[in-house]
C-alpha cells in the first residue's frame, strides 16, 4: 500500500493490468466471433492464388510464385495484427449516449479500446501464426531472418496497428458532429487496400502511383513491413521507412487528442 | 457542498417534418429551435444532505443533474460541486462524485460485475485492503453474496441495478448523483435500494441527489424536495410542509352499514365535500381542523362500518403543483 502511494507509475502499471485482463476475459467470450473476424480478413489468400496463378507463366515483375506465396502469407498475417474496430464501438457509443458512463471515470475511455484491440491481438497470434508458418514452409519461402530485418518488421507491424488505431479513432471522432463517421472510415477503407499493398505488391504499381504512395500513411500499414522480412527493402531504407510511419502516426495521435477534445465540448453542448 | 446559482441550459434542436418530403426539405434547409431545458436553477445543498428532485418526464431533471456531474456544460449560471467546477472535469472532481443512471450502465455486459469492479479499483487507485474493506461492506448492504461471479447480462434488472450501484460506490465518492434508480424494479427492490440508499447517507455521510418519478423513493428519503417543471424550479422545501400549505385538507374514507346517497351525504357532512361515493364506500375532503366535527356529523346520520383520515397523496399535491403553473393555452411541450 504504502509502496503504491509512494510511485504512482506502480497505479499505471496495475490499471494496465487490470484493463488487459478485462479485455481479455471479453475477447475470450467472443472466441467465435474472432474466428469469423479472421476469416472475413481472407482476401490476402484470395490474391495469393490469382498472382500464383499467373506467376505460373513465369515471374511477374520480380515475383516468382513462391514470392507471390510469401508475400501475401505475410499480407494476410499483418493484416490480422493491424486488425481495428474502434470506430463501430465509439461511433455507436457517441450516437447513443453511451459514453456517458465511461466520461464519469477519471480515465480517457480510449485506453479500454486499446485494452480491448492488444487483447485481441494476443488471441489471434495462437489461431493465424501456426498456419501462416506452416504456410511459408510450404512455399519455400525466402525470408530475410536477420536480426535488423526481423526486429524492423515487428516494429514496423506494431507501429501499423498504432497508426491505423489512431486514424480509425479520429474518423470515429467525427461522429460527435456527423453519423457518417462510418462511411468516411468505409471510403478510407477502400483506399487502403488498394494503396496499401493488399491486392499487389506496390512495386508492381505503375510508376506515378509509385511516386506518390511513399509520402501517403499506406504503404507502411501493410506493404513495407511485409517487404522488410522479405529482404526487398533494406538498411536506410527502414530506417526511412520507420521515420515516416511515425510521423503519420504523430499526425494521428494528435488529430484524435484535438477531435477529441473539440468532441466532448459539442458532446456538453448539445447534450450527453 | 452544492451550490447553481441561475443555472441554465439551452438545447439547440434539429427539426424535420415526417416522411419523405420532410426530409428532402430539412437537407437542404434546416430549421432548428432552442428549447430551454433548465432555466434560471439556483438552489445550495450542504454536505450529508440528501434531497429528492421531482418533476415529470421532460423537466429537466437529468440535464440538471449532468450538469452537475460534467456530463454537460451550462449555458449560463455557476455551478459548484464539492468545490469544484464540473465541466473542467478534474480528475479530484470525478473521484469524489458519482452519477448513477437507471437506463445506462457502466458494468461490462459480458463479464461479472466483480471483472468491471477490478478495472475500477485500478482507475479509483483504490489500495487492496481497502478495496476489500468496502467491497464485504457493499456486499453486506446491497445483498449482493452469489451475484458478482455472474455474467451481468445473466442478472435480473433489480440484481444487476444493485451491482451498479456497488460499482459507483467503490471509490466513496462524497456526493451522490442517483437518476432514477429504480425505474423498472418491483416493490421489494425499490424498498432495498431505497433502504441502501439512506443506509450509506448516514454511514458515510454523503450528499444524495435523488430524481425519481417514483414518489415513494423520495418520500421514504428525503425531507427536503426540489420540484421542477418545464426547467424552472417550482418548489424547494420540506415535504411535509408542502403537503399542508398545498393540501390544507384531509380525506376521509368511510364505509357505510347501506348503500348512502350522495345528495344526503354531502348535506350530513357539511364543510367536508364528496370526492366519490359508491355504494357504500365514500371518500371525503374534510378541512384540517373539521375532522372531528365531521366525523361526529357521519356518525349521528348514518351506521358507519368503518372510517380512515388519510393525507392527500403527495403524489397529487406535486401534480397539482405542476400543473397549476402552467399556462392555460398549454403550450407544447418537448
Amino acid at each position: 500500500m504504502n509502496a503504491l502511494e509512494r510511485r504512482p507509475w506502480l497505479w499505471r502499471w496495475r490499471l494496465a493490468k487490470a484493463l488487459f485482463g478485462h479485455s481479455f476475459a471479453t475477447m475470450t467470450e467472443y472466441r467465435a466471433e474472432i474466428t469469423i473476424w479472421i476469416v472475413s480478413g481472407s482476401l490476402p489468400l484470395v490474391m495469393m492464388a490469382l498472382w500464383m496463378g499467373i506467376a505460373g507463366e513465369g515471374p511477374v515483375g520480380g515475383y516468382a510464385a513462391a514470392d507471390f506465396a510469401a508475400y501475401f502469407l505475410l499480407v494476410f498475417f499483418v493484416r490480422q495484427m493491424t486488425s481495428t474496430w474502434v470506430v463501430w464501438e465509439l461511433d455507436r457509443a457517441i450516437r447513443l449516449g453511451e459514453l456517458s458512463p465511461k466520461l464519469l471515470r477519471p480515465m480517457d475511455p480510449m485506453w479500454q479500446d486499446v485494452a480491448d484491440h492488444v487483447a485481441e491481438k494476443v488471441l489471434r497470434i495462437p489461431i493465424i501464426g501456426l498456419p501462416v508458418l506452416g504456410g511459408l514452409w510450404w512455399a519455400e519461402a525466402r525470408l530475410s531472418l536477420e536480426p535488423t530485418a526481423l526486429a524492423g518488421f515487428i516494429v514496423l507491424v506494431v507501429g501499423a496497428a498504432t497508426l491505423r488505431f489512431f486514424q480509425q479513432y479520429s474518423f470515429a471522432l467525427l461522429a460527435f458532429w456527423t453519423d457518417q463517421a462510418i462511411g468516411l472510415e468505409r471510403v478510407w477503407f477502400s483506399v487502403m487496400l488498394v494503396l496499401s499493398g493488399a491486392l499487389a505488391p506496390l512495386d508492381l504499381y505503375p510508376e506515378p502511383v509509385r511516386a506518390v504512395v511513399p509520402y501517403t500513411p499506406f504503404p507502411y500499414l501493410v506493404d513495407v513491413p511485409v517487404q522488410v522480412l522479405l529482404g526487398r527493402i533494406e538498411g536506410s531504407a527502414v530506417a526511412q521507412a520507420l521515420l515516416v510511419q511515425l510521423a503519420w502516426t504523430i499526425v494521428f495521435v494528435l488529430a484524435r487528442w484535438a477531435l477529441w477534445r473539440a468532441g466532448l465540448r459539442r458532446y456538453a453542448a448539445v447534450g450527453a | 457542498m452544492i451550490a447553481l446559482r441561475s443555472l441554465r441550459k439551452v438545447y439547440r434542436i434539429h427539426e424535420k417534418d415526417a416522411g419523405l418530403a420532410g426530409s428532402l426539405r430539412a437537407f437542404w434547409r434546416r430549421r432548428y429551435h432552442d428549447l430551454v431545458a433548465v432555466d434560471d436553477v439556483s438552489f445550495e445543498l450542504s454536505a450529508g444532505e440528501m434531497v429528492g428532485f421531482l418533476g415529470p418526464n421532460g423537466a429537466g431533471k437529468t440535464t440538471t443533474l449532468k450538469l452537475l456531474a460534467g456530463l454537460l456544460h451550462p449555458s449560463g449560471g455557476e455551478v459548484s460541486v464539492a468545490g469544484f467546477e464540473p465541466r473542467r472535469r478534474q480528475r479530484a472532481f470525478l473521484r469524489s462524485i458519482t452519477l448513477v443512471m437507471g437506463h445506462k450502465q457502466q458494468l461490462s455486459w459480458d463479464l461479472a460485475a466483480s471483472d468491471t469492479f477490478l478495472v475500477n479499483q485500478a482507475i479509483y487507485e483504490i489500495p487492496d485492503p481497502v478495496y476489500h474493506e468496502r467491497l464485504g461492506e457493499l456486499t453486506e448492504m446491497l445483498g449482493l453474496h452469489g451475484l458478482l461471479r455472474k455474467q451481468v447480462r445473466k442478472l435480473s434488472l433489480g440484481e444487476r441495478m444493485k451491482c451498479e450501484l456497488a460499482a459507483a460506490l467503490l471509490h466513496r465518492p462524497k456526493v451522490l448523483f442517483l437518476d432514477e434508480p429504480t425505474i423498472g424494479l418491483d416493490v421489494a427492490m425499490q424498498h432495498q435500494v431505497r433502504r441502501f440508499v439512506a443506509d450509506y447517507n448516514e454511514r458515510h455521510g454523503a450528499t444524495v441527489m435523488l430524481t425519481s418519478h417514483n414518489m415513494g423513493d423520495v418520500t421514504a428519503l428525503a425531507e427536503r424536495v426540489l420540484v421542477i417543471d418545464r426547467g424552472r424550479l417550482v418548489f424547494d422545501g420540506d415535504l411535509l410542509a408542502l403537503v399542508e400549505q398545498r393540501a390544507p385538507e384531509r380525506r376521509l374514507h368511510v364505509t357505510f352499514s347501506e348503500p348512502i346517497g350522495a345528495r344526503s351525504l354531502e348535506e350530513a357532512c357539511r364543510p367536508a365535500t364528496v370526492r366519490s361515493a359508491k355504494g357504500v364506500q365514500a371518500e371525503l375532503s374534510v378541512p384540517r381542523g373539521a375532522v372531528a366535527q365531521v366525523v361526529g356529523a357521519l356518525m349521528a346520520s348514518f351506521t358507519v362500518v368503518d372510517l380512515v383520515t388519510k393525507e392527500v397523496p403527495v403524489e397529487e399535491v406535486v401534480a397539482e403543483l405542476v400543473v397549476g403553473k402552467r399556462p392555460s393555452s398549454g403550450a407544447a411541450r418537448a
